[in-house]
Formats: C-alpha cells, structure tokens, sequence
C-alpha cells in the first residue's frame, strides 16, 4: 500500500478546490505534509519488538531504551518538517523551447529564516529527474529540472514537488507547489519540408522571380535590422571600416518571402501546417530573407531578424487552428 | 580465478568509507554487552567478520558474491547449531543475529541496508539486558545509542557533509529534546505483572545462593560468590553489622548428614499493614531482594508484621520464616518491621516442640554420649548452652574453610576428630548436642552483616555473607538465636570476614584513592538500582496515586498520553511556526504595511513602497499622508541607500518608532 498515494488521493477528492497556481510557492505547517518512510516503518517493528521482550523480561533499562528511541523517532519526524518549512521557491527565467525539446526550468529555493536545509529534493510532477539541493541559514539555491512539453503554445508548468527525508531518513516530508508560470513552446518544425516558396512579383509574363536573383540597385548604409548577409564587405573594407555598408536591392524587397496558410497543400492537417510553416520561418530566417507571416487568425507583416522571427514562432506556437 | 575490477567510484570513496568505519566502531560498541554473554567462537566468528570488512575499507576487493553470502550464513548457522545443539532459544537466537549481522557489514550497498545494520544494533542491546543492567552497560548503551544516531543522520546528507562535531552537536540536540518524552513514557507506560510467555530468565535464573538444605560445605562453597543477594535500606540507625542475622531457611529435619527444611503447616497470607505506631524497640526496613529461584524473604529477627511488599502472596510461617508464594523471578521490594535486640524470642506451644528435638537414631554415638554427660552435669538448660560453648572456645576448635568431614558420623568427626569446620559444621554440632540434650533446636541459615555504604546508609549483603547459626528455645526466653562461630577465639580464625566481624574486628577497605571512591560508586549503583531498575508496577502505582491519578484506570491513562501527545505537538507547532522577518528594518516596514491594510491601503505582493505611497495618497489624509511619506524616504534611503555605519542601529530604531506612531 502507498500510503502517500492514497494521501494524495485523500487530498484530491472531488469537491475540494485545487489550491491555486502562485508566483511565489511558501512551504508553511499548512502544506507541509509527513508520513513514514519505509524504513521508518520498519524501525517502529523493530521498536514494537523490542517493546514485547521487555514487557516479556520486565527489564526496566530495556524499557528505558525503547522509549529513548521512540522519542528521537517522533522528534525526528519534527526535524524533518522543520528542514522544510520556511522555505520559498520561485521559477527563474524562462526560455522558449520547440516542442519535442527539453526545457530546462530554473527553480530557486530560499530560506529566509530557519536552520540550514540539507539534502532537500526537487522533481516536476510526471517526471523523474530529481535534483538535490542544500541551503545555508538565510541563503539561496537553485536547481535546473527537465521539463518536457507534450504540446506547442503557452504551457503551464506542472507541480514542483519539493521533499527530504533529513535527519535520519524515518519520516519523508514533502510539499507541492503549483507555479504560475508558463513556458512558451514553438511548434515542432517539420523535418523533411519542401523549399521556401518562390517569392511572388508578378511581372508581365507571369514569371517569378526566384530569390536572391534580384538586380542590385546600390549600395546604401547598414540600418540595423537589415540583414547582415546583405552587407558588402568588399566595399567596408574599401572605405576603410568606418560604417557598415549593405547592398540595396531594387524592387520592393525581392527576397521577401510570404508565408501563407491559404496556400499551403490542401491536404495537409492544421497541425502539420503549423508544423511546416515553423520550419518555413526558420528557414527563411537562416537565408537571410525577410518574410511574412499570414495565418487564420493572425498576420505579421514583412521582417527580419530575431525579434521578427521570435514574433512569428509566438504567433505559430498559439494559433488556433 | 580473474576477479571483476572494483568499482568504486573515487569521488565518494572517502566519505563513504569514513561512514562504514564509523558504522563499524557504533557496532562494536552496541555488540559488546551481547558478546559477553556468548560463547568465544561465536565472538571469535564476529571478529572475524568484521576483521575481513575492516580490510575491505582499505583494500576495495570485488564485492561478495550471492553464493558466498549464502554460504557463510549457512556456516555460521552450522556453528551456532555446533555450539548450543538448537537453533532456537534464547542464547542460540542473539548468536545467529550477532553473526548476521557481521555478515551483513561485508556487504552494504544501499542506504536502507546500513538503517537496517543500525536497527538490528538497537534490538541487539536489548537482548543483552536480562544479563545485567549495571551502570555501566547503561553508559555503554547509551553511547552506542548516539553512535548508531550519528551513523543514521550521516548517511542522510546530501552532496555536503558537515564536519563530524556539527552531526555529533545535531545528534545530542535530538538525543536532549527526546529525553523528556521517553522519561514521561518510561512512567505512565503500564507495566505488566507477569511475563506475556514462556517463564521470563529460565535460561539465566541459575543463581547460586542458599538451598534447602544444607549439607557441611554447602556455605563454605558460597564464600567466594561476590554476587549481590540483598539490598536493604533502614529507617533509622543501622545495627551494628555483628547482630544483622538475616533469616532465611529454618532447617529441621536432620537424616544424619544433611539439614532440610521441615514441611510447614500452610500459614496464612500475610496483608500489608499500614500501622503508623512505631515501637521503639522495633526496626523498619525495606529490602530489595535480587531474583531467586527460592521462595524465601530474608529478614531480621523477629519480623513483627510486613508493611509494604510489591509480591503476590506473602507468608510468614509458624517459624517466623518468610516466604513468598513463588520464587521471585525479579528483583522484589518488602518493608518489614522488626523486633531486635535481646529479649525473649517467639513462644511456641510446647505441643509444637517435639519436632525441633528429632535426631534420627544411630548417627553420632560419641555426641550423644557427651551431650548425656554435660546434661547430667548441668542444672539448667542455660549452664547446658554456655557449657557447649566452653567447649567450643576453650578446646583447639578451629574456624577455617578446608574441613573435609569423612565417615558416616560427621559429628563425632567434627567434635572429637578434625576440630576445624566452617559455620555449618559449627552450627550443626550444635544443634546435634542441644538436641541430643533434649533442648528444642534448630539451624537457621542466612546472611550475616553486610556492608553499609557511608554514602547512603544501604546495606549491601552479598552471597558471600551467607551464613548458618542455631536457635533453641529455653522456657520463658522462646527461641533465641545462638551463633556458635561467636564462640571460637579470634585468633583461631583462618578464614570468614563473618566470622572477624562477630569479634569487631572486620573493618571495611576505605583506604587509598580507590577505597575512597568507591562507597560513592556503589552508592550510585544503589541509587540506579533502587530509582530506575526498581520502577514495577507498583512504584508506578504509588507515583500516579501521588499526583492524584490511579494507573488502573484506563480512561485516566488514556487522558495522560493524550495530554501529553497534546503537548508535543503544541511544541512541534511552535517550533514549525511562521516567524516575523529577522531583520529589524523589514519588521518596521512590516509594521508600516499592516497599519496601511487597516486604513484600507493593502500592499499587494509586487508594489515597491513607492507604489504603496501613491496608492494610499487618496485614502490618507494629509498628515497622515506626510507621516507615510517620510516613512517611506527614510526606508527606501536605509534599504537601497549607502551604509549608515554605525548610525545606522539607531535609524532603523528610530523607523521603527516612526511606524508604531502611525496612527491613520
């Protein structure tokens, strides 16, 4: 029998309300819960046994020395709550992860008042890594747990379980903390894509142009933003390094590329859509073209660079479809 | 033979093996008292085993295959079966954990493996107690207790281990907070009459001590028993240790060589009596009598009445002897009251007489010829005693141990032979002439004297005190004690502490440091046996009726555990509880928060103070406002600005105040 399971389970009877997601996780007596463990339990045989030979015997010392260990028993079980009461614990800074990677979540663990913690434990709820953690009085920790997400978009983290058996591993206190915090997870990019679509400009006989094939109209000064596999190296070093100097194409921005859910294959399922037009900005990002992004719900007009493409994946990652 | 490479992982390697050392050392000690009792193979085996895991510390080996475990269990079982001839009982079961326990040090691998090594040590002191619960095995304990803790909280740590004074400092602390409640346990746990089964110390109850019968050589045999038989404590001046005689076994019936008890018609239970009169020629005192497989109580003539005693069924029977129902299978306490000093002794009616007179026919000729000469002789019984007695001062008799008496008359080898004997040939001839002369007698065999300690005033009679004199009864007088030894010339005295003590001449060894000392140690001993080991069930009964509680009341005790159970967790919440902020100048902003809540300005958990400001700058009114503000710069310049050094104690006091006298 899993005593702690079925004390889970007691807990999470329908008709109670599940506490609150919160910034900040305080362990108080309150949340705090303690059983034994399994050597624990079997100390209490050991003691019950002791217990019955001196009944038995009628050996005072024997009696005296059953009760001392049943009393560091119990006062251990004290020590063990106490180890981590008093504790806070926050979730670091976050970064955006694809879907099918691992997140590695930042949990920090502070005690502002109380004793040293030693050997506390930390895990997520549903996975098994655990990271073990010690504190001085008044001091802070911190540990990375892996953290996978099963689905794109904003991602609520599961529970932190925060426990230790401390001083002398008889009892097993442990605590759940709900964080408020969410990880933004970006679709998976789909692995095998088809390539950009080619670039429309519609000319007089209905011909594309392909991209990068666009005619160079001058050289004009590096704005930030422009890529920087538009800078003409040859003409910096010409002018001595001063200013960066990018090529200017004519046209509108022939190497921008439009990234349309419209016109995408019809037969493909949303998800897969998502899926490779993930694939397609980041695609594009790495070639150096600008794009745009059109999907049901939303549109992104023609960009480049990080905060582009950071906005465009956020976009993709909480798209309903 | 190839052997797997160790695996031991380097990193942890050290501390690791500091741990199995230390788990080692707490397990030698926490064996000790155990060892002592078991034959020296088993010892020998458990040696050996630790001795091969010693090794293994230093010179990491491949670790032992499943096989071999099995194997040396199954030796070590094939020896404790070779030794004991069972596997089962009381010795056999602690030498089989012993050496599994030792078996189990050479093969650790996880942290439950050596919790388990620890809580087999815990069960392994126990078992060792029925033995003895000296002082000093309780100090042993003890201190294996704190090892075998210590060993626990070190496997618990984590990445970081502190040194060994901060666990050993962690370990006492929780050793100290789980005193009080295994003391209040210790007295409210209710103690059981009886054993729950089997018959508790069958093994163990081999006591030597007085028999029922006594044959010549049966006390001289006890001389060198230093084994503890009584304790007494006096209420009032201790006698002088030449007139302790201690009554036990009243011996009637003579068959030529040996004394026995005569079969006694059944007395009446004896009820306390709790009589408050006290006679001035009478004496109180309580004996703590150790465990005998005999029924009789020692106690001082004559007993008058039995105040207190924590036995089934007392008797006092027609001889004045005292006994119990059954033989006290542990340590027992009686407080008697007892009539000494000189004086007549009991009256028996003359028709009960004629058995203290049996002598059986054809045994010592030579005897009953000088007894019917001296009886001529003599007028009186008196003259007829103190001539015997002559006889025994002014003749070559000697008082010495190595008397071996042959020949079917032992009297007549004694009187007229050997001449030499301890008390029971003394006591026996004596009886033999007394009887042989018509006076009732009988042999009465006990205890003489005893040491009392300075310190506390307990006497402490052991079996080498054992002892054996004669009582006769004279008309008008009743029974009276004669010691026959007393009448041998000092100086003829080869043997016998008794024996010098009845002519003053035994003086206790108080010389020297050791001399010194130990009244004080015994007195410690007499203490712990008399306080912690004494603590049955009457005791407990007598505690609780004191505080006003009966201990057979079950709701009364259920009361007390759950008042206690109460208590500690009114302790353990206290301890648990959320305290303030530490830092003074977060208490005066904490001070300043709660009064602004109750103006109706409550700080959520991201505003910084500045926020709060502008927020409660519509609620406030204007100087209560200024009041806030000022508090706020003067937080904001204490908390982020540079350090106010030495000033800066008293600012923070200051800001403190300044939130006390925010008054909205």
């Amino acid at each position: 029998m899993n005593l702690p399971a079925l004390a889970g389970r007691l807990r999470a009877r329908p008709g109670r309300a599940r506490p609150p997601a919160s910034a900040e996780g305080v362990l108080t007596q309150g949340n705090c819960y303690v059983l034994p463990t399994r050597s624990g339990l079997l100390f209490g045989m050991v003691l019950f046994v002791m217990l019955a030979a001196c009944i038995n015997d009628a050996i005072a010392m024997g009696y005296m020395l059953t009760f001392l260990l049943a009393a560091v028993g119990l006062v251990s079980m004290v020590h063990t709550v106490r180890n981590l009461v008093g504790l806070h614990l926050r979730i670091g800074r976050l970064e955006p992860v694809f879907a099918g990677q691992t997140a590695r979540i930042p949990v920090q663990i502070s005690a502002t008042q109380g004793p040293e913690r030693f050997a506390l434990q930390v895990r997520l709820e549903g996975h098994a890594q655990e990271a073990g953690l010690d504190l001085q009085r008044q001091a802070s920790g911190r540990v990375e747990l892996a953290f996978e997400p099963d689905r794109r978009g904003r991602v609520m983290l599961p529970r932190v379980r925060l426990w230790t058996d401390f001083p002398l591993g008889l009892w097993r206190s442990w605590s759940w903390w709900r964080p408020a915090t969410e990880v933004l997870v970006y679709p998976f990019p789909e692995a095998d894509a088809p390539p950009l679509p080619v670039t429309g400009r519609p000319d007089g006989d209905g011909d594309l142009d392909g991209p990068g094939e666009a005619d160079l109209a001058g050289i004009g000064v590096w704005r930030p933003g422009d890529s920087l596999r538009r800078v003409a190296w040859k003409a910096v070093a010409r002018s001595g390094g001063d200013a960066l100097l990018s090529k200017q194409f004519e046209g509108s921005d022939p190497g921008s590329v439009v990234l349309d859910w419209a016109r995408l294959d019809p037969s493909l399922a949303p998800e897969a859509r998502v899926s490779r037009l993930t694939r397609w900005v980041l695609d594009a990002d790495a070639s150096g073209q600008s794009w745009s992004l059109r999907l049901p719900d939303r549109q992104i007009d023609a960009g480049q660079g990080a905060s582009h493409r950071a906005r465009c994946l956020e976009a993709l990652a909480t798209c309903r479809v | 033979m190839t052997s797997p490479t160790p695996a031991a992982p380097p990193a942890a390697s050290a501390r690791e093996r500091r741990d199995g050392l230390m788990l080692l050392a707490a397990l030698v000690l926490a064996v000790t008292p155990a060892l002592a009792l078991l034959p020296a193979s088993i010892a020998a085996s458990f040696g050996l085993f630790l001795a091969w895991r010693l090794l293994r510390a230093f010179r990491p080996q491949a670790p032992l295959r499943a096989w071999g475990q099995g194997l040396l269990a199954i030796v070590s079982s094939g020896l404790v079966y070779a030794q004991f001839g069972t596997l089962f009982g009381r010795a056999p079961g602690m030498s089989l954990l012993v050496l599994f326990v030792g078996l189990k040090m050479l093969e650790l691998h996880t942290r439950r493996d050596r919790m388990l090594v620890a809580f087999l040590c815990f069960f392994l002191l126990v078992t060792a107690y029925p033995a003895s619960q000296a002082p000093w095995v309780a100090l042993v304990s003890l201190v294996a207790v704190a090892a075998l803790i210590l060993c626990l909280l070190s496997g618990q740590y984590g990445r970081h281990q502190p040194e060994v004074t901060a666990r050993a400092r962690r370990t006492l602390s929780m050793l100290l907070q789980a005193a009080p409640i295994a003391l209040l346990l210790f007295l409210i746990f209710p103690r059981a009459q009886g054993p729950l089964w089997g018959s508790a110390l069958t093994e163990s109850a081999a006591r030597t001590g007085l028999s029922a019968s006594m044959r010549p050589g049966d006390v001289a045999r006890l001389v060198h028993s230093d084994e503890l038989a009584l304790r007494v404590q006096f209420e009032g001046r201790a006698p002088a240790a030449s007139s302790l005689y201690w009554r036990g076994p009243v011996l009637g019936h003579f068959d030529g060589a040996r004394w026995t008890q005569l079969p006694s018609a059944p007395a009446a239970a004896v009820a306390p009596e709790r009589d408050t009169s006290v006679d001035r020629a009478t004496l109180r005192y309580t004996v703590t009598l150790e465990a005998s497989e005999h029924p009789w109580l020692p106690v001082l003539e004559w007993p008058v009445r039995v105040l207190e005693h924590s036995l089934e069924d007392v008797r006092l029977r027609e001889d004045r002897q005292l006994t119990a129902g059954d033989p006290p299978s542990m340590r027992v306490r009686y407080r008697v009251e007892s009539r000494i000093g000189d004086g007549p002794g009991p009256a028996d009616a003359p028709e009960l007489l004629p058995v203290w007179r049996q002598l059986p026919p054809g045994f010592n000729p030579r005897t009953r010829e000088l007894a019917a000469r001296w009886r001529a002789e003599e007028a009186t019984d008196g003259q007829r005693v103190a001539r015997v007695l002559r006889h025994f001062r002014e003749e070559n008799f000697r008082y010495t141990l190595d008397a071996t008496l042959t020949g079917r008359d032992g009297v007549d080898d004694f009187l007229f032979g050997q001449r030499a004997g301890f008390c029971e040939h003394y006591a026996g001839a004596f009886v033999v002439l007394m009887r042989a002369m018509d006076i009732p007698a009988r042999v009465v065999t006990g205890y003489l004297g005893g040491d009392l300690n300075p310190v506390d005033g307990t006497l402490t009679v052991r079996q080498a005190d054992a002892h054996a004199w004669a009582e006769i009864w004279l008309p008008r007088l009743g029974w009276q004690r004669i010691d026959p030894t007393a009448a041998i010339a000092p100086e003829r005295i080869d043997h016998g502490r008794r024996a010098l003590r009845l002519h003053g001449q035994d003086e206790p060894d108080t010389h020297g440091l050791w001399g010194g000392m130990r009244p004080w140690f015994e007195a410690a001993g007499n203490a712990w046996n008399g306080w912690a080991l004494s603590y049955d069930r009457k005791r407990q009964t007598d505690l609780l009726g004191q505080l006003g509680l009966s201990a057979g009341d079950s709701r009364e005790a259920g009361l007390i555990m759950g008042l206690a159970l109460g208590l500690f967790g009114a302790a353990a919440a206290w301890t648990l509880r959320r305290r303030a902020p530490q830092d003074p100048l977060e208490q005066a902003w904490q001070i300043m928060c709660r009064r602004l809540a109750k103006a109706g300005v409550a700080r959520a958990p991201h505003e910084t103070p500045s926020q709060v400001l502008e927020r409660a700058r519509a609620r406030l009114g204007t100087e209560s406002f200024a009041h806030a503000a000022t508090f706020v710069s003067r937080y904001l310049a204490l908390r982020y600005g540079p350090d106010g050094g030495t000033a800066r104690e008293a600012q923070v006091r200051e800001l403190r105040r300044t939130a006390k006298r925010f008054r909205p």
